[in-house]
């Protein structure tokens, strides 16, 4: 399968996302700069992390301009696979693709350390060969990840099973201990109405293999392509 | 700090914008509300209030 990686001047995880893909994954890519507009026919486009525009007046708000985002906002739109990580995530959400927002985490301080996710549910296209039953150890590096959505929006949230990751503890339980940024209701990920567009603040791209201390975000790869498989 | 008096604190953006004047007022407040919404404040994080001075 193909995927594209949209490139924002201050993206930094553009390439961590790059070798997943291509050397742990085996799968073709293609690194779209931000002022283009072909997304060169991908099965799915991945939003990486880093620090567009040097997060100025709030984080993804600048990047939501581009112009690749119109080509992932109709891409989207004609039920593509659009997966946001860290930085990514916040731009989807600046650009309404994925309700709420992304505030300063709660200590006010970076984050950048290995936490635990519990799998809310694996009925999407980015989670279908996670286990639910295991703590999935994934590493967070973030100033700005404090999930935050009015209580109308979260309702709609819950309703429609689109929390789709949660901080947990190492044994899996979701505790305000294990909850590294304030996260509403510990939310680490959610999906669209349509589930075809997540966003997740911990990064999958860096944690493709054991020597980089966890193979755990090899699930949401592995989903994305049994997706896609299963499509054609 | 040493500011016992201090009882709160909330901070925020502060933007000034220069419109080109032939803008009627109207055309004036639809814009800088477009602006708004569509870039400098977040609806589910802020709010916002602008007011229009002529120079």
């Amino acid at each position: 399968m193909r995927f594209s990686v949209t490139v924002f001047p201050g993206s930094n995880c553009d390439h961590d996302c790059e070798y997943v893909v291509r050397n742990v994954m085996g799968q073709p890519v293609e690194m779209v700069w931000h002022k283009e507009t072909d997304l060169r026919n991908p099965d799915c486009v991945i939003v990486p992390g880093g620090f567009s525009y040097g997060d100025y007046l709030r984080t993804g708000a600048i990047a939501r301009f581009s112009p690749v985002m119109k080509s992932v906002a109709d891409f989207a739109a004609k039920g593509g696979l659009v997966f946001g990580i860290c930085n990514g995530f916040q731009i989807l959400c600046e650009a309404g693709l994925l309700p709420g927002v992304l505030i300063r985490n709660k200590s006010l301080k970076f984050i950048c350390k290995n936490v635990y996710l519990k799998v809310e549910n694996n009925d999407s296209p980015f989670t279908n060969a996670c286990p639910t039953n295991k703590a999935l150890k994934i590493p967070i590096a973030h100033g700005e990840g404090n999930y935050f959505i009015d209580p109308a929006g979260l309702q709609k949230l819950q309703e429609n099973r689109q929390v789709l990751v949660r901080y947990c503890d190492a044994q899996g339980k979701v505790t305000e201990e294990a909850n590294p940024n304030g996260s509403l209701e510990n939310i680490a990920g959610i999906c669209n109405e349509k589930r075809n567009v997540f966003g997740m603040m911990p990064h999958p791209d860096r944690s493709g293999e054991d020597v980089l201390g966890s193979h755990d975000g090899k699930y949401f790869w592995e989903s994305i392509l049994s997706t896609v498989g299963a499509r054609k | 700090m040493g500011y016992p008096a201090v009882q709160g604190v909330r901070m925020g953006k502060f933007t000034e914008m220069e419109l080109d004047g032939g803008l009627s007022e109207g055309d004036a407040k639809r814009q800088v509300n477009e602006i708004c919404d569509k870039l400098l404040a977040n609806p589910n994080i802020e709010s916002y209030r602008f007011t229009l001075e002529k120079k």
